[in-house]
């Protein structure tokens, strides 16, 4: 008899967003317990030992759950996301460039959230949701308003922006009484799972 | 549901044509129509004036709400008010797209018809956004309620409001997570 094995994944999983942003990396402070494999797959050298203070990389966060998971090292914040662009963007987030910090700036940010303590996951967390209420409103008003090209954001902010600017088009199309390019003929809408 | 489908649905509505034929009553799936006599008006579905119009079969007696007057009280009245006005027809905007669309020669002034809804749709859209920017810009209410809003303005917002919120929710049960 064959046992099937399930494993609990997140929920963003096969998100294609999520995947990407893994390729990104996290600064870890290894500990001494620290397998010397792991610095090839970061494309360092082994060092010889790790002393007590253990030793800081930056590694992908794709693998810096597995790091965290073997306790091997603790993940911190990289840049764009410690406290003082935390205050930052909580004083004022509308007019950053968030795409310079990370182009997947909260799909990232959540990501990260699994992976450092909850100390310091917490405060980023609130920081994600805050930043994003700040400036979601800019991008779904803009959008609608006409504007066809966004600077500085990211991502996940750009998908809002381009639903708007195709439903703004559309309807404008609408209440000129113009005819849509192409075939009147509608498409089957592919089967979704 | 887009601006299409939204009007695809307007089509059942009635409208009150005047023929220029005399025919016994048109059976259809839905139910009968007519009886048909030249000069005299008679309520048919939006679709049935469509296609008799554009067969020349027909005038449209452009229903009230449609002239000009009426129009220019409909945006004086938007204006006054902070909340959304409750419109003549459940489909306003689709009725009056199809009719100067389709029925423009027999509209006074189509231009001028045509102006005014879009004066009296930018008027309503203007305030349906700011609502909905409220709301984006909070997290703790999950639903909210708008009265008098048409199904076209839903049909409109609904694609990038429920992008934005789809990511709210995401970054919110995030911050549910950290916090245990």
């Amino acid at each position: 008899m064959t046992s099937s094995r399930q494993f609990s994944v997140e929920s963003d999983y096969m998100s294609l967003d999520a995947i990407l942003a893994a390729g990104s990396t996290v600064p870890m402070q290894l500990n001494e317990n620290a397998p010397p494999g792991i610095f090839p797959l970061i494309g360092h050298a082994a060092p010889p030992s790790i002393g007590p203070r253990g030793i800081r990389v930056d590694i992908p966060l794709w693998l810096a759950s597995s790091v965290k998971d073997g306790h091997y090292g603790m993940a911190m914040y990289p840049t764009g996301y410690n406290i003082k662009y935390q205050n930052v963007l909580q004083a004022n987030a509308d007019t950053m460039s968030l795409d310079q910090l990370h182009h997947y700036y909260y799909t990232f940010g959540q990501s990260l959230c699994r992976i450092i303590s909850l100390d310091l996951a917490s405060p980023l967390s609130k920081s994600l949701l805050s930043t994003w209420i700040q400036r979601c409103g800019i991008f779904f008003s803009r959008s609608l308003q006409g504007q066809t090209r966004i600077d500085g954001a990211t991502k996940e902010e750009l998908a809002v922006f381009m639903i708007g600017v195709k439903t703004k088009e559309d309807f404008d199309r609408w209440l000129r009484a113009e005819k849509r390019q192409g075939s009147n003929k509608r498409k089957l809408a592919p089967y979704n799972r | 549901m887009d601006s299409e489908i939204c009007d695809f649905l307007a089509g059942d509505e009635l409208i009150e044509v005047i023929p220029n034929f005399t025919s016994g009553s048109i059976q259809l799936i839905g139910g009968d129509m007519g009886p048909f006599e030249a000069g005299l008006p008679v309520e048919v579905p939006l679709w049935i004036g469509i296609n008799l119009r554009k067969r020349m079969k027909c005038v449209l007696k452009v229903p009230n709400w449609l002239l000009i007057d009426c129009l220019k009280d409909l945006i004086t009245l938007e204006n006054e008010s902070n909340s959304l006005l409750q419109l003549p027809s459940l489909h306003f905007f689709e009725i009056a797209h199809i009719v100067v669309r389709d029925f423009k020669e027999d509209l006074q002034d189509g231009d001028q018809v045509k102006t005014l809804i879009q004066d009296l749709w930018d008027k309503r859209e203007a305030k349906i956004r700011s609502s909905t920017l409220k709301f984006l810009k909070q997290s703790t209410y999950k639903s909210a309620q708008m009265d008098n809003i048409q199904q076209i303005e839903i049909t409109q917002m609904r694609g990038p409001l429920i992008a934005a919120t789809r990511n709210t929710e995401r970054l919110l049960q995030n911050k549910h997570s950290t916090q245990n």
